[in-house]
C-alpha cells in the first residue's frame, strides 16, 4: 500500500478529499525505521528551517523525557497520529524525544513545505492545520484531566504525563 | 475608509488576516448577551463554540476538591472556549458571565465551513489557535516539572495552590484565552 491510500485509510483525514490528500501526499518523505530509531531529542532546536513533523503511516512511536539521565517512556502513539508539531510553531526546543517502537513507517514534513502549503491558501492547508490544532487540544485535555486528579490527590496520572514516574523520583 | 472597531479587534485577534477577511469572519459571528452569572461554558458539556469578549467580564472556574476554583478573569479582547471549537470535546472549565456581557460566537460547523470558504483566514485563525496551545502546554509542563522534580508520586502533599496555578495557566495561558 503507498502513502496515498493509508492516508486514505487513516480516520484522522477522513474529511480530506482525494485531491487534497494528494497534496499532503506530495509533501510528505515517507521513511522506513528499524525499532529504536530517534526521530527527536528532547532539548534540541527545532532544526529551523530543517525543522520537521511527522504523520505516523505505519507502526508505533514512543514519546520519552530525560529523567536523571535515563529516557523514561511516557506514552505511545499509533497510525495517523502526529509528533513534532509544537516545535514547528514555536521554534522553541523539543518538549520530547520521539524513538520507533518496532519497525515504523512515518511521513516526515519539513518547515519549508508546510509553510509553502498554508501559503498556498487552500482547504486543504485549512484542514491540516486544523489537524494540527486538534492534536494540540488532545494534548492538553490530557494534561488538564491529569492536573485535576493530582487535585484530589491522586499524582500517578500527572507523573506519568510528565515523564516522572514513582520509582525514578525521590 | 474607517474600520469597524470590530473588524480591528478580529485582526489583532487573529494577526495577518485582512479586514475583508476579518468582516467574513465576523460575518460568520453571532452576538450574545449574557448577564451576571449566567454559564457561556459549563464544565465537562459539549463546547462546540468560540467566544469573544467583546464587552463585560467574564469568570473561569473548575470544580475543585474543596468546592469551586476560579482561575482567572476574562477581560474584553479575549477569546473562550477555542478547544471546544477545535475538537467538539467537553469544555474543561466554567466560563460565567461576572458583568453584563457582549460575546461574538462561531461555532465549529461554521469554522468547518470557512475551511472551504476562507481557507486563508481559518488557516491564520487555526494556527493562531495552535501556537496558543503549544505555548499554554509548554509553559504548564515547565512549571510542573519544577514543581514536582525529585519528589514521589505517593509522597507529594496535596498543595492546592500551586496546582491552581498551574492549571490556570494551562486553561488560561499567558497569552490570555481560556
Amino acid at each position: 500500500m503507498n502513502s496515498f491510500d493509508i492516508l486514505r485509510h487513516l480516520p484522522a483525514f477522513s474529511e480530506f478529499e482525494d485531491d487534497e490528500l494528494a497534496l499532503i501526499d506530495r509533501l510528505l518523505s515517507v521513511r522506513e525505521v528499524k525499532d529504536g530509531h530517534v526521530f527527536l531529542r528532547e532539548g534540541k532546536g527545532s532544526g529551523g528551517v530543517r525543522a520537521e513533523m511527522f504523520v505516523i503511516l505505519d507502526g508505533t512511536v514512543g514519546v520519552t523525557r530525560d529523567v536523571g539521565g535515563m529516557p523514561v517512556r511516557l506514552h505511545e502513539m499509533g497510525r495517523g497520529e502526529l509528533f513534532g508539531t509544537m516545535a514547528l510553531l514555536d521554534q522553541a526546543t523539543r518538549s520530547a524525544g520521539c524513538v520507533a517502537v518496532g519497525p515504523t513507517v512515518v511521513g516526515a514534513v519539513s518547515r519549508t513545505l508546510l509553510d509553502e502549503m498554508f501559503a498556498s491558501r487552500t482547504p486543504a492547508a485549512a484542514k491540516f492545520q486544523h489537524l494540527v490544532a486538534r492534536e494540540l487540544a488532545r494534548k492538553l485535555r490530557k494534561l488538564t484531566d491529569s492536573l485535576k486528579a493530582a487535585q484530589t490527590g491522586e499524582f500517578e496520572p500527572l507523573h506519568r504525563e510528565l515523564g516522572l514516574p514513582e520509582q525514578l523520583a525521590g | 475608509m474607517a474600520i469597524d472597531p470590530k473588524t480591528q479587534l478580529c485582526r489583532r485577534l487573529v494577526p495577518g488576516i485582512k479586514p475583508d477577511e476579518a468582516q467574513a469572519l465576523l460575518d460568520r459571528m453571532s452576538r450574545v448577551t449574557r448577564h451576571p452569572g449566567a454559564v457561556v461554558l459549563c464544565e465537562g458539556e459539549h463546547s462546540d463554540a468560540l467566544y469573544f469578549v467583546s464587552e463585560g467580564l467574564l469568570r473561569v472556574t473548575v470544580d475543585g476538591p474543596d468546592g469551586e476554583l476560579t482561575l482567572a478573569e476574562v477581560q474584553p479582547e479575549h477569546w473562550v472556549g477555542e478547544v471546544g471549537l477545535i475538537d467538539g470535546g467537553p469544555a474543561s472549565a466554567t466560563v460565567s458571565a461576572a458583568e453584563e456581557s457582549v460575546l461574538y460566537r462561531l461555532a465549529s460547523d461554521d469554522l468547518i465551513e470557512l475551511r472551504v470558504s476562507q481557507p486563508r483566514l481559518a488557516t491564520a485563525l487555526l494556527r493562531t489557535l495552535s501556537v496558543d496551545l503549544a505555548a499554554r502546554i509548554r509553559h504548564s509542563n515547565d512549571f510542573l516539572v519544577t514543581q514536582l522534580g525529585g519528589t514521589t508520586a505517593t509522597a507529594r502533599p496535596v498543595q492546592s495552590g500551586w496546582l491552581t496555578s498551574a492549571l490556570s495557566r494551562l486553561l488560561w495561558g499567558t497569552g490570555g484565552s481560556a
